[in-house]
């Protein structure tokens, strides 16, 4: 095989299909996000309807979130890096659709479902059994086509983005599968193959990889592909990149433990989480470095171009959120931070900072690359960086003082060892907080709507003819 | 003077332990290392923030035919 071999002619519907709906997952998960955030901030929004209560709307958004717009550019960014970087078109299309459509059939049970009540009670993995499966053999087809088409290259190398992928396949499929084994009893219930501390430690093992590994080592594969492709620069440093691959792999599947401080479990197992947690630092920030280096000589860009912007701010709350996490992680910080809406903080520090930004960076350019088109406004994207911006510093600062808060008072003794405060003080005393959290999330739920007035603007001139076409040099 | 001495009641006005200086007693490990990772992260943010900003701009002088170009 020669080192750049002819292309084949790439398969772009199903990009799109995963763009455009992945963006509407946006729209749909973050007003679910708002809905609920107004809940906690003005309780009467509960309506007294047991579906629309706080406990039962909260999965839907975070799998909404997650799973559906982190889920569907991962499917659509996977399809569409996979093919550049190989020259291969998709492997086994009616497979890759296969997946593609039953992924959306998850999401639409878990619409239906969770609200219901039908849940697993394991976080990230609340659907019932029945929806796993159909998620489940959603990804093991993903996993089908994407190894396919690598099998299929023109080029003997592997980039290293798809490494990440792959790591993302494999290891999402076996530690999803291993958290939700359960014995049905029916299709409204389930009981978990494992008790006690056992089920605890299985749902961290899960819960904390579905962050490493899903949106972690997936997003970092998108992070290597598009970052130098936009700034129309190599990486900085391949071997930073490798290594990178190999202790990230290497280390996030021992860190579920710290989920669980001051819990029933040996305290050797927590103590061995936090630790692990620590030294995740280094390949978090080996990535992060990597990532802001590939912008030498290119910095000018971010002047001009809201897409590069959205990946730049994406590396420094990478960077920012890889430290809070293993700090988290730690016994002292843990004494605090934990069950506070710091852990909600520092989760949406990721989510909106790092996944969201990185996503919509991905986006647009696959947007502009795909239809051969400049998006129809360019204001309105400088606009969707700014807004999302705006709502992601509200939002985190906003859990940053209530985590606090709630810990120095749950912590404070009086005089005679008694607590200072009651739970229902500390409540009282989250209604600043939490009201600008709502408006934290409004801001990004508006940014995704002016994100989806965009695409559809600019697919709508696209087609009309009157679209701006593509510079050469950005098409490169 | 503790919070009761101080207040005459238990129960502390909402948002009040932000601003009690008996609730940031840095000698615990607990308060230490909380505020150490929140400094740094809004640290890390900031500096991130002007080395971007210095970078732009030197990228941009060497581009209009400054030192380097």
């Amino acid at each position: 095989m020669s080192a750049v071999a002819e292309k084949d002619e790439y398969n772009y519907d199903i990009v799109k299909f995963c763009v455009i709906v992945g963006i509407m997952m946006g729209v749909v998960g973050t007003a679910l996000g708002v809905w609920i955030a107004s809940e906690l901030a003005f309780p009467f929004m509960n309506m007294d309807i047991a579906q629309m209560q706080f406990g039962r709307l909260r999965p839907v958004h975070t799998n909404t979130v997650i799973f559906g717009f982190g889920g569907f550019l991962l499917y659509g960014a996977g399809f569409y890096m996979v093919q550049h970087a190989t020259h291969a078109r998709v492997a086994f299309e009616k497979i890759a659709w296969a997946a593609v459509y039953l992924w959306l059939i998850a999401m639409f049970c878990i619409w239906v479902t969770l609200p219901m009540g039908m849940t697993q009670s394991k976080e990230y993995h609340e659907p019932e059994w029945w929806i796993d499966l159909i998620m489940a053999t959603s990804w093991v087809c993903m996993t089908i086509s994407f190894l396919g088409t690598i099998a299929h290259r023109k080029m003997s190398h592997i980039y290293v983005g798809l490494w990440f992928f792959m790591t993302m396949l494999f290891m999402v499929t076996y530690i999803f599968v291993f958290n939700g084994l359960c014995i049905p009893v029916d299709f409204t219930f389930s009981y978990s193959a494992y008790a006690g501390i056992h089920d605890a430690m299985t749902q961290w093992w899960w819960g904390h990889n579905a962050v490493g590994f899903f949106l972690t080592a997936g997003f970092i594969g998108v992070m290597y592909y598009f970052v130098p492709k936009h700034a129309n620069r190599p990486i900085y440093s391949y071997r930073l990149s490798v290594l990178h691959f190999w202790s990230l792999t290497f280390l996030y599947v021992w860190v579920g433990a710290h989920h669980l401080h001051y819990t029933a479990i040996p305290d050797w197992t927590l103590s061995l989480g936090a630790g692990m947690s620590i030294a995740l630092i280094f390949p978090s920030w080996g990535g992060m470095i990597n990532g802001m280096m590939t912008m030498s000589g290119a910095w000018d860009k971010i002047r001009t171009d809201p897409i590069m912007r959205f990946m730049v701010v994406a590396l420094a709350f990478y960077g920012m959120s890889t430290f809070e996490g293993p700090l988290m992680g730690t016994k002292s910080v843990n004494a605090l931070s934990h069950y506070t809406d710091w852990t909600i903080g520092h989760v949406h520090s990721g989510a909106l900072g790092w996944n969201a930004m990185i996503a919509i960076g991905a986006m647009y350019h696959m947007i502009t690359r795909m239809w051969n088109t400049e998006m129809w406004s360019a204001k309105l994207v400088n606009t969707h960086f700014w807004v999302h911006l705006t709502g992601a510093i509200f939002y985190i600062t906003a859990m940053w003082g209530s985590g606090v808060l709630q810990g120095l008072m749950w912590r404070a003794f009086d005089e005679y060892g008694n607590l200072v405060y009651t739970f229902a003080d500390s409540v009282a005393a989250m209604h600043p907080f939490y009201a600008l959290r709502a408006t934290g999330g409004f801001l990004v739920f508006c940014g995704f709507c002016i994100m989806l007035f965009n695409t559809l603007k600019t697919i709508s001139a696209v087609k009309a003819g009157t679209n701006v076409m593509l510079t050469a040099e950005a098409r490169a | 003077m503790n919070e009761v001495e101080k207040t005459g009641h238990l129960i502390e006005k909402p948002g009040h332990v932000m601003f009690n200086p008996d609730a940031w007693q840095f000698d615990d490990p607990v308060v230490f290392w909380v505020t150490v990772t929140v400094v740094f992260c809004l640290s890390m943010l900031t500096v991130l923030f002007f080395w971007v900003r210095k970078n732009m701009a030197e990228d941009r002088k060497n581009k209009e035919g400054g030192a380097g170009s």
